[in-house]
C-alpha cells in the first residue's frame, strides 16, 4: 500500500480518483489546490504524488518545483494528470522536474496501471548539477571559459560532465577541443519527444573523457530548439551526471531561456568596459524579469585582452553586485585556441587555468 | 456567463497568431462547433483560462479565471476528442462524405490532415460551399512554420476560413 497525493482542482476527477486508489488498496490524500498540495507534500511527504496543470491558484508546473525544491519531497515521484495534451506540455512538464505525464482523459485502469508502474520504478540516481555560461554581449569569452571550466571539472571530477554549446552560429566549444563533431543538437530539431537514448546518441567523446553536445558547425537558417527541449536536454543529461555545463547563446532566444530555467547555477561573465558592465546590468534585470533567482546569478569577471580596463571595484559599484569569480588575461590563450587544448587540460601553470581551477574548486563545495 | 444552451465543459486550446490560449468553455448541445458558428456572439466565454506564447507554448504565462476570446482572432482550435466539436453531418445518400489529405497554410501555421468532402469536391468547393465561418480538419498536426519543433496535436481542428491562406488537396 502506497500514500498518494493528488492535486486537482477538478471534484468530479478526485473522486473518481479516490475510489480508483482506493480499490486499489493505497491511502489517498485529495486536495483540490496547488498550494494545499504542496503543504500537505512537505509537511507529509506521500509515495507519489499525482499533479493536474490547470489549476486557479498556483499551476502544476509551480508546484512540482515547489516540491523538487524543498530536501523532504525531493525524490517524491511526480505524475502530471493534465488537460494540456501536446507534446511540448509533456516536455514542459518533465522540465519543472516532473516524473512522467497523462494526458486527460484517461481511464482508471490506464492511471492505476501508470501508478504502479512508478510506484515499481527504482529510486531514482542522483541528478548533477547545470551550470551556464551567458554574455549577451558577445566577445567576452564565454566558450573559453565554459571549455575550460568542463576540462577543470573533468580533470577534478571524472568522467561525468557534459558540456552542452547551445550557439546557433557555428558553435566554437568543438573548434576549441579540436573535434569535427559528425553529431549536433541540429538533429533535435524535428524531434518533439526527446528520450535519453536520443540525445545521449548526440553526444561527442573528447579525448580525455569529456562529452559535448555539440553545436551545428555552419550557421542554419531557423536552427533554434524550443525552450522545452533544452530543459528536457538538460534533465537528460543532468541525469547520473556529475556537471553540465552549458555555453548559452549571446541572446535572450528560447534556448537561452531554456537554459537558463534548467540551470542550477548561472555564471555571467563579463569584461572589464562600459559597455559590457551595460549589457550586465541590463542581463540582470532581464534575468529577475524572467524569474531566474539572483541567489542562483554570480558575477565572473573575465580579462580576455592584456589593457587593464575597468577595476574588479568598479564593475561591483556599477552593478551593485559582487564579482564572485575573476579571470585573468593569460598571454598563452591564443596558443591553446590555435591548438584546439584547452590551457586547463595542460600542466602548465599559468593566470587563466589556475583561476579557472579554482572557480571549478569553489563550485564542487557549495558557493 | 454560460452560453444560454450550454451543455457540457470541455477543454480545448484556441491558437492565435501569437498565443496559445488553453480554457474550458461551456458548449451547447452541438459541441464547440455550434458555438464559433453561432452568429449571435463574436466572442467566447472562456474560464481558467491558461496562456502561453506560441513560440514556447509550453510555458504558462498567465492564468485567469475568465476571459473574452474574439472569434475573429482565433487561428484554429484543437480538441483532443473529436466529439467535443464535430459538425454535424449531412444525410446525404448519393454524396456520402469521404475523406482526404489536405493542407492548410494560415499566418505562422500550416496544418496537415484529413478533410471531409463530398465526391470529387475540389479544394475551392470546400470553402465555398459551406457558409460555416470554421473548417473541421481531422487527425490534425498543426506546425508552427517559424520553428517547425512546435507543434500541436488533435483528433480535431476547426480552423478559422477568414485567416485560412490556402488550402492544399492532392490530385484524384
Amino acid at each position: 500500500m502506497a500514500r498518494i497525493l493528488v492535486i486537482d482542482d477538478d471534484p468530479q476527477l478526485l473522486r473518481m480518483l479516490g475510489i480508483m486508489l482506493e480499490r486499489s488498496g493505497h491511502e489517498r490524500i485529495l486536495v483540490t489546490s496547488g498550494r494545499e498540495g504542496v503543504d500537505h507534500a512537505v509537511r507529509n511527504p506521500p509515495d507519489l504524488a499525482v499533479v493536474d496543470i490547470m489549476m486557479p491558484d498556483m499551476s502544476g508546473h509551480d508546484v512540482v518545483r515547489e516540491i523538487r525544491a524543498n530536501p523532504a519531497t525531493v525524490d517524491v515521484p511526480i505524475l502530471i494528470l493534465t488537460a494540456r495534451t501536446q507534446s511540448v506540455d509533456r516536455e514542459a512538464a518533465l522540465a519543472c522536474g516532473a516524473d512522467d505525464f497523462v494526458a486527460k482523459p484517461v481511464t482508471p485502469q490506464e492511471l492505476s496501471d501508470k501508478i504502479t508502474e512508478m510506484l515499481d520504478r527504482p529510486a531514482k540516481k542522483a541528478r548533477g548539477r547545470v551550470i551556464t555560461l551567458l554574455s549577451l554581449r558577445g566577445g567576452v569569452g564565454v566558450t573559453t571559459i565554459a571549455t575550460n571550466l568542463a576540462s577543470a571539472l573533468r580533470l577534478q571530477l571524472g568522467p561525468n560532465i557534459t558540456l552542452v554549446d547551445l550557439s546557433p552560429n557555428s558553435g566554437h566549444v568543438a573548434l576549441q577541443l579540436k573535434i569535427q563533431p559528425q553529431r549536433t543538437w541540429l538533429r533535435l530539431l524535428q524531434q518533439p519527444d526527446l528520450n535519453s537514448d536520443l540525445v545521449r546518441s548526440l553526444l561527442t567523446n573528447h579525448s580525455v573523457g569529456l562529452n559535448l553536445l555539440a553545436a551545428p558547425v555552419a550557421p542554419t537558417m531557423n536552427a533554434s530548439l524550443t525552450e522545452g527541449q533544452v530543459a528536457a536536454i538538460a534533465s537528460i543529461l543532468s541525469d547520473g551526471a556529475e556537471y553540465v555545463i552549458i555555453d548559452a547563446p549571446p541572446t535572450l532566444s528560447a534556448m537561452c531561456v531554456g537554459a537558463l530555467r534548467a540551470s542550477d547555477l548561472v555564471l555571467l561573465v563579463l569584461t572589464p568596459d562600459v559597455a559590457s558592465v551595460q549589457t550586465a546590468a541590463g542581463t540582470l534585470h532581464a534575468l529577475v524579469e524572467l524569474g531566474i533567482s539572483g541567489k542562483r546569478i554570480h558575477l565572473l569577471l573575465n580579462h580576455p585582452a592584456s589593457q587593464p580596463g575597468l577595476s574588479k571595484q568598479a564593475v561591483e559599484h556599477g552593478l551593485r553586485r559582487t564579482v564572485t569569480f575573476s579571470v585573468p588575461f593569460d598571454a598563452y590563450q591564443p596558443r591553446a585556441l590555435a591548438q584546439g587544448k584547452p590551457l586547463a587540460l595542460e600542466d602548465t601553470v599559468s593566470p587563466l587555468p589556475d583561476a579557472v581551477r579554482k572557480i571549478a574548486t569553489a563550485l564542487v563545495k557549495p558557493i | 456567463m454560460k452560453h444560454p444552451q450550454a451543455k457540457n465543459t470541455i477543454t480545448t486550446d484556441f491558437v492565435t497568431v501569437s498565443y496559445r490560449i488553453s480554457c474550458r468553455l461551456a458548449v451547447p448541445v452541438g459541441g464547440l462547433f455550434a458555438l464559433l458558428i453561432d452568429p449571435l456572439n463574436s466572442y467566447l466565454e472562456l474560464q481558467d483560462v491558461y496562456i502561453s506564447r506560441v513560440n514556447a507554448p509550453g510555458t504558462i504565462v498567465a492564468h485567469r479565471e475568465q476571459a473574452a476570446l474574439r472569434k475573429d482572432s482565433v487561428l484554429f482550435c484543437v480538441l483532443t476528442r473529436r466529439e467535443d466539436g464535430d459538425p454535424p453531418k449531412g444525410t446525404g445518400f448519393f454524396l456520402r462524405p469521404v475523406s482526404r489529405p489536405a493542407l492548410m497554410t494560415l499566418p505562422s501555421f500550416e496544418i496537415r490532415g484529413q478533410v471531409e468532402a463530398e465526391g470529387r469536391a475540389t479544394p475551392r468547393d470546400i470553402l465555398v460551399q459551406t457558409s460555416n465561418r470554421y473548417v473541421p480538419i481531422y487527425d490534425a498536426t498543426a506546425t508552427y512554420a517559424l520553428n517547425p519543433a512546435i507543434s500541436f496535436e488533435g483528433q480535431l481542428m476547426l480552423v478559422n476560413r477568414d485567416q485560412l491562406e490556402a488550402l492544399f488537396m492532392p490530385e484524384d
